[in-house]
């Protein structure tokens, strides 16, 4: 016991709480200091009584919200929740922003509803006990934020769609945070901190203070990437967290008639199994989500073949060639092979079947005509 | 031998000799004669001179004979006057407005020309002659503001900005005029024009990929940059009230979000996250349509206004179907808020939107009416219905009378229209 007691004198004060349990006396610790000590008794009935001054006993409660980052008028869960006090024996009161909601014996959970965007929402919960005393706050401040995504992947223009990532190319993702300061002011992007994760690593050279704005490359092999910022404002008053699914695409060849006139029919994609009224006519492939700029970019090569035969196509317009059936009715098998002298995620290929009608007699291979 | 009787030989000789070479050299000249003959008449050497008429020949003609009611093969589709539904053009069209109670004003794709078209007279006028083919997109305002946009050689967009006198009907086909304009900057993206002012809003991108927005008066002056944006692909639209609203390009299963700019430059969010997000903000109220696309599901919401719940309407189509019905010819006791839209006989399935922008896939539409309070919705043309065609109808706009609605079919780019109203 001395030794016991030596031992404590070099210890932060604790007070040694005895309950009685299973008709034992046996000891419980307050709270926790600096240090955790552990004091039991073999014989609890005999042992004798340690009284030692434990500190912020009333700081042992944590709150816990769920969501993390909830936003506006969203409804969250609360849990109290202590390593060192039964919270279960305690009449627990909860208070949202002064006024009291509810409670009881071991009432250690409360849903709260959110407000407006930017408000705080103040909720403390106390824990009493015949002994103990207790309590932990939180300020509930909604975050929205907003997770904005494309890709710099190919397409034509006037095309409707949004360009979709497909291997080789880059993801650019914007996170608007809408943080506000006091009196409604908004906190500017330098004030915040953003850590990027990609499916929940960190990227680290795109995150850090002021990086709302994120370029990150693509896989080698389509699939979906879960991307998520949290944004934590500088002196942690802000908090939110976002996520969103990008899906990764193969980069799609589509193959459309090059009229004269009307230029490339983008409403009228030819399949693998079309038919056309002319006797010859101008094809443009278009290579959809390709990691590319243009598709008169010099390093790009189109390996065209009509029936299995190689073609060449327009040395200035390597996407387009012109096939005539010359005055008879021709079923024309075109291929194109798509690669890139530089850059080894250019490579896509298509065929369709293609039916040029005047009503002659089927040829096996097409006099084909460039401009 | 004598000399005289070898000189006589000698010259004997010579003789033959030179005529075998003049045969030979007559005979080289007659077969190269052939050759260029051949060759000539191949490179229509001595045809006559082409009239550029009939099926393949005049632009014009072929302009006039497939616009006008008569066009071949239109056949049944053409209709009378006493049918709902008319065919205006079956050859493509780049943009249209009403721009009177019941006009239509369009802009062919192959030659950049302005027509007028009165559908309840069945006419078509042509009121420009500048030529400029390929025209992929067109804005016809009114009081003949017309933008012509097109793709130069190199891919890149190019936008062309102009006004022509106020278009008439009664014009005769031989006088119609310049339409002159500038080019405007080059690679310009989203584009919308203030249907009030006609000052235009629009983004251009620059080679690091970040998009400004800017606003400028008809004729380019009085630039002002209104907003940057990592993002470059947006679709933007300046309602009446002045409201400019940009939503992210859509793609099945991909999310969006939509925002209103704010007079700081900042984006203040609209809707979304929402799979697929496409929107049709009205002119005339705070109403939003909004349609979404996730794993093979095409929904249609409607918004009474921005702060209104979302309801789920009983159709399934995209907004790039949808119209609104002008306030006045919506006006009832209850003042409904009205749209209509194109919906497939079929619900679309799969990446429906992905494939139809890119022309993969196309839908027999019929035409619903949608009460966006109750949040309900009418069938009023379709199958069974007199001169129904199945069409899959883009871009829809409706006459300041809600009695008409115009639109394109997407397959072809044709331009149709049709009265909304079953009685004539």
């Amino acid at each position: 016991m001395d030794s016991i007691r030596s031992i404590f004198g070099r210890l932060p004060p604790v007070r040694v709480i005895w309950a009685e349990y299973n008709g034992r006396m046996i000891p419980r610790i307050a709270t926790i200091a600096a240090a955790t000590v552990l004091v039991f008794s073999a014989m609890p009935a005999a042992a004798q009584t340690f009284t030692l001054n434990m500190r912020n006993v009333e700081n042992s409660v944590m709150l816990n919200v769920t969501p993390q980052h909830p936003g506006p008028n969203q409804k969250v869960h609360i849990e109290a929740a202590s390593s060192f006090v039964d919270l279960t024996n305690l009449t627990i009161s909860w208070y949202v922003n002064g006024k009291k909601i509810g409670g009881g014996v071991g009432s250690t959970s409360v849903d709260v509803m959110t407000g407006t965007l930017g408000s705080e929402t103040d909720i403390r919960a106390v824990a009493s006990g015949i002994e103990t005393q207790a309590s932990a706050s939180v300020a509930l401040v909604p975050a929205q934020m907003d997770l904005l995504w494309e890709s710099d992947s190919f397409t034509p223009p006037y095309y409707r769609g949004r360009a979709l990532p497909s291997p080789g190319t880059a993801i650019r993702l914007q996170v608007l945070t809408h943080f506000t300061k006091a009196k409604g002011v908004s906190m500017p992007d330098s004030d915040v901190t953003f850590t990027w994760k990609r499916n929940g690593q960190i990227i680290g050279d795109v995150s850090g203070k002021g990086k709302s704005v994120a370029v990150i490359g693509t896989s080698m092999a389509p699939h979906n990437d879960i991307i998520s910022v949290i944004a934590i404002s500088s002196d942690g008053s802000r908090s939110g967290e976002v996520s969103t699914v990008i899906p990764e695409v193969d980069p799609a060849l589509m193959l459309y008639e090059d009229h004269p006139l009307f230029g490339i029919r983008f409403d009228n994609a030819l399949t693998d199994d079309s038919s056309v009224s002319e006797n010859e006519m101008s094809f443009a492939v278009v290579p959809y989500f390709a990691p590319i700029k243009s598709v008169t970019d010099p390093n790009l090569q189109y390996e065209w073949s009509v029936n299995n035969i190689p073609v060449s196509s327009d040395a200035r317009q390597g996407n387009e060639i012109t096939i005539s059936a010359d005055k008879s009715k021709g079923d024309a098998a075109l291929s194109v092979a798509l690669t890139h002298l530089t850059n080894m995620f250019v490579g896509v290929s298509g065929s369709w079947r293609v039916m040029l009608s005047s009503g002659l007699p089927m040829k096996d291979v097409f006099k084909q005509t460039t401009e | 031998m004598t000399l005289g009787r070898i000189l006589r030989w000698v010259l004997l000789i010579a003789i033959i000799a030179i005529m075998g070479a003049l045969a030979w050299w007559y005979q080289y000249l007659k077969d190269a004669q052939s050759k260029s003959a051949a060759t000539a008449a191949a490179r229509g050497l001595n045809e006559d001179v082409p009239t550029f008429s009939g099926d393949t020949g005049s632009t014009d003609q072929n302009m006039a004979s497939v616009v006008k009611q008569e066009s071949s093969d239109t056949g049944a589709m053409s209709g009378t006057v006493n049918t709902r539904l008319w065919q205006i053009s079956s050859v493509p069209v780049a943009g249209y407005a009403f721009t009177s109670q019941s006009m239509i004003t369009f802009v062919a794709r192959s030659t950049g020309y302005v027509f007028t078209a009165n559908p309840p007279t069945r006419t078509i006028v042509r009121q420009t002659n500048t030529l400029q083919p390929k025209i992929y997109s067109a804005y016809v305002g009114q009081d003949g503001y017309i933008i012509e946009r097109s793709i130069d050689a190199d891919g890149n967009a190019t936008t062309f900005v102009s006004q022509i006198t106020a278009a008439s009907t009664t014009a005769p086909k031989s006088s119609p005029s310049i339409l002159a304009g500038k080019m405007f900057d080059p690679n310009i993206g989203a584009l919308a024009v203030n249907p009030a002012t006609h000052e235009i809003v629009y983004t251009t991108t620059d080679a690091s990929g970040a998009t400004s927005g800017y606003t400028s008066q008809w004729d380019g002056s009085a630039g002002k940059r209104l907003f940057t944006s990592p993002m470059s692909g947006w679709n933007i639209a300046w309602l009446s009230d002045g409201r400019i609203i940009l939503w992210q390009k859509p793609a099945d299963n991909t999310s969006g979000y939509a925002f209103t700019l704010q007079k700081d430059g900042s984006l203040a969010k609209l809707l979304g996250p929402q799979f697929g997000l496409n929107i049709l903000p009205s002119n005339g109220s705070s109403a939003v349509l909004v349609s979404s696309s996730v794993n093979g599901t095409v929904s249609l919401y409607a918004l009474a206004s921005t702060t209104a719940e979302a309801k789920l309407l009983p159709i399934a189509t995209v907004t790039d179907k949808c119209a609104w019905a002008p306030a006045d010819a919506a006006a009832t006791t209850s003042r409904a808020i009205v749209a209509f839209c194109a919906v497939p006989s079929s619900a679309p399935k799969g990446n429906y939107i992905n494939d139809w922008y890119r022309g993969a896939v196309h839908t027999q539409d019929e035409w619903w009416k949608v009460d966006v309070k109750a949040g309900t919705a009418e069938k009023v043309f379709g199958a069974g219905d007199d001169g129904y065609v199945g069409l899959d109808a883009i871009d829809p706009t409706i006459d300041s009378t809600g009695a008409s609605v115009a639109f394109r079919n997407a397959e072809d780019d044709s331009l149709w229209v049709l009265k909304l109203n079953a009685t004539p």
